[in-house]
């Protein structure tokens, strides 16, 4: 195993109130697995990501729980230790590219401070790994001494995934990469992901709010509502079969392409306010399908192998 | 930078000279009593033709636009006219003064920025804490503390406690080092507090912002190191609106600052532009203006090519 987070809660702090956007998250991830986490603008995903690479900063805080990386807790190493696994171990390639790159600094520069910084490498190699990097993701070599300025928003998004691997770590941390980009970028680009994955092996974990993307490329998939996760599994059986009533309503509140067009659903209501206690079920409020048990708070439980669901009447 | 957008520059700075050496002309001779009513002062007994004998020798019988047209004409020959009141050579007057203000105003502009940057920087990384709040009180009462005021308690504090300090009597530094830098110590932390007040504060907004930015986050889960993602990625995309802030105060230092060379006794342009207003000395006060203006514009031509250094996408011409 990869990566395990164990009963993790996150959250910010402000004016004395607690705002936990992250409660009691759970999971794993093996080498060369591909999660995509998937939930609506809010729901704590990228307060997620940051509590696992330990890069959430004040007023966000850790509340509790733990984070494995090859058997290691991320959460209490000793800052310096950390420092000198990130990147080489993992790496992280953010929302929108646009802000990823330095705007001052040239696209050789930015990676080049980053193998110097881990690496004996002297300045001749390290522009040889860059070369070879930017050649994975289809950039020509010439652009290495472009200014981020001077890239098309597909050219920044592919030199920051270039960036990401230079040390081909074992995870991929991806928070909304392609949500800035035209679908024709995004395809492009996601397809270059997955040649990519093919010869090196990583792990990713893919987050975005654009949940079609990801039961079309995602191996498993997680579905999070108001800080929670809701339900995960392969991400074709949960496509097919989904078990709890939120991801049901996700799915079908998009058109299919194979099947007939008719009227799509959204779910009623809106997420709920994370600043207050929610007592019993999160989704309790827009559920149809709710009961008197409802207003105790689900587990999040393994209910079939690999399936693992927080309702009480998983459908 | 392109030469001849160097050149471009250059001459649309002539049109904003021009109006500024009008408007000095004319507002100099708009103050009540000319040089010739303060030389005569109280001696009664000079005739009409002699005092008119003395308006035709100073220029000052003809009509103002001619007036202005011979002084232009001197100026474009390189000749900045003698004093009405000394009869020294008025280019030779500012090159005396001038290494006196240059040196209050690159040591003021140095505290500042030794102040001003690392206070700004601590108040952005620890923003809405105790120490940063600590920093903005510091700051507000830098800011709104008036020179004179400040300036005032640094002499008494140090004519008090500290008996054996110079705080007056320039010497220039060639001279005695020692004792010039102590003259200077006091004026140049009495403007440079201020200063650097301003810089703490856009330092503070700016860093804060460049912080926020996810070439920062990016950094940091690079592992950099601390010091590194804070002075190589933040400070550096920072550092526009701090450079324009200190080279603003730079041009208004440079024409020298009338109260605090005044109050610590440097002679420097300041104190001759009060002197030369107080005796309507017209072609004295006209020439530091001018002076002053030409400084601006170097000055914000200067700060234009600055940025294009530290921003690969700011382009000029």
């Amino acid at each position: 195993m990869l990566l395990e987070v164990r009963n993790l809660s996150a959250g910010y702090k402000s004016q004395g109130k607690e705002i936990e956007a992250v409660k009691n998250v759970s999971f794993s991830l093996d080498e060369n697995d591909f999660l995509g986490i998937a939930g609506e603008s809010g729901c704590g995903k990228s307060t997620l990501l940051f509590s696992i690479l330990r890069l959430l900063k004040r007023p966000g805080e850790i509340f509790d729980g733990e984070v494995f990386f090859k058997g290691e807790d991320i959460l209490k190493m000793d800052e310096e230790t950390l420092r000198k696994k990130r990147w080489k171990e993992f790496s992280l390639v953010t929302q929108s590219a646009m802000n990823a790159l330095n705007p001052v600094y040239k696209i050789k520069d930015q990676i080049m401070d980053v193998i110097l910084e881990h690496s004996d490498y002297t300045k001749i190699e390290a522009l040889e790994i860059i070369e070879r990097v930017l050649q994975m993701v289809g950039i020509q070599k010439e652009r290495m001494d472009s200014y981020p300025h001077q890239l098309s928003g597909g050219m920044k998004q592919r030199v920051a995934i270039a960036m990401a691997l230079v040390f081909s770590p074992s995870l991929v941390v991806m928070d909304e990469p392609t949500t800035a980009l035209d679908v024709v970028v995004q395809r492009s680009i996601m397809e270059q992901i997955d040649e990519i994955r093919n010869t090196n092996k990583f792990s990713m974990i893919f987050v975005t709010h654009d949940i079609s993307l990801l039961f079309e490329i995602s191996k498993r998939i997680a579905i999070m509502y108001a800080g929670e996760l809701v339900e995960l599994g392969q991400t074709k059986q949960v496509y097919l079969n989904p078990l709890h009533p939120y991801t049901s309503g996700l799915i079908n509140s998009f058109p299919k392409l194979t099947k007939e067009t008719k009227e799509y659903k959204g779910i009623p209501g809106k997420i709920p306010d994370l600043s207050k206690p929610i007592i019993g079920c999160s989704f309790k409020e827009r559920c149809q399908n709710r009961k008197e048990l409802c207003n105790t708070r689900p587990e999040f439980k393994e209910v079939i192998p690999g399936r693992w669901v927080a309702c009480h009447f998983p459908l | 930078m392109s030469f001849s957008y160097l050149v471009r520059r250059l001459l649309l700075s002539i049109p904003t000279i021009l109006i500024v050496t009008v408007i000095v002309f004319v507002l100099v001779r708009l103050v009540p009593g000319d040089v010739v009513d303060l030389i005569i002062g109280t001696q009664k007994f000079l005739s009409e033709e002699q005092i008119l004998k003395m308006y035709e020798d100073f220029g000052l019988d003809k009509p103002i636009f001619v007036q202005y047209f011979i002084w232009m004409k001197s100026m474009l020959s390189g000749n900045l006219g003698i004093s009405l009141r000394t009869g020294e050579d008025v280019a030779t007057m500012l090159l005396q003064r001038l290494p006196v203000t240059l040196e209050l105003a690159f040591l003021s502009i140095f505290v500042s920025i030794i102040i001003g940057i690392p206070l700004g920087i601590i108040s952005a990384r620890k923003k809405n804490t105790f120490v940063d709040n600590l920093i903005k009180v510091v700051g507000l009462v830098g800011l709104s503390s008036p020179a004179f005021w400040i300036g005032t308690i640094f002499i008494v504090i140090f004519s008090f406690y500290f008996e054996s300090f110079t705080i007056f009597g320039y010497v220039a530094f060639f001279e005695n080092p020692m004792k010039n830098l102590q003259v200077f110590l006091l004026p140049s932390f009495t403007l440079g507090l201020m200063i650097a007040a301003q810089i703490l504060r856009i330092t503070r907004t700016s860093m804060i912002e460049s912080l926020s930015m996810d070439y920062v986050k990016v950094a940091y889960s690079k592992g950099l190191g601390k010091n590194k993602v804070i002075y190589k990625h933040a400070f550096r995309n920072a550092l526009s609106p701090i450079i324009t802030v200190t080279g603003i105060q730079l041009g208004y230092l440079f024409g020298g600052s009338i109260v605090i060379e005044n109050m610590f006794a440097l002679p420097g342009l300041g104190r001759l532009l009060l002197q030369s207003v107080n005796q309507r000395d017209y072609p004295v006060i006209q020439a530091i203006i001018l002076f002053i203006v030409i400084v601006i514009i170097i000055l914000n031509l200067l700060i234009d090519f600055i940025y294009t250094i530290i921003d690969p996408r700011i382009t000029l011409g």
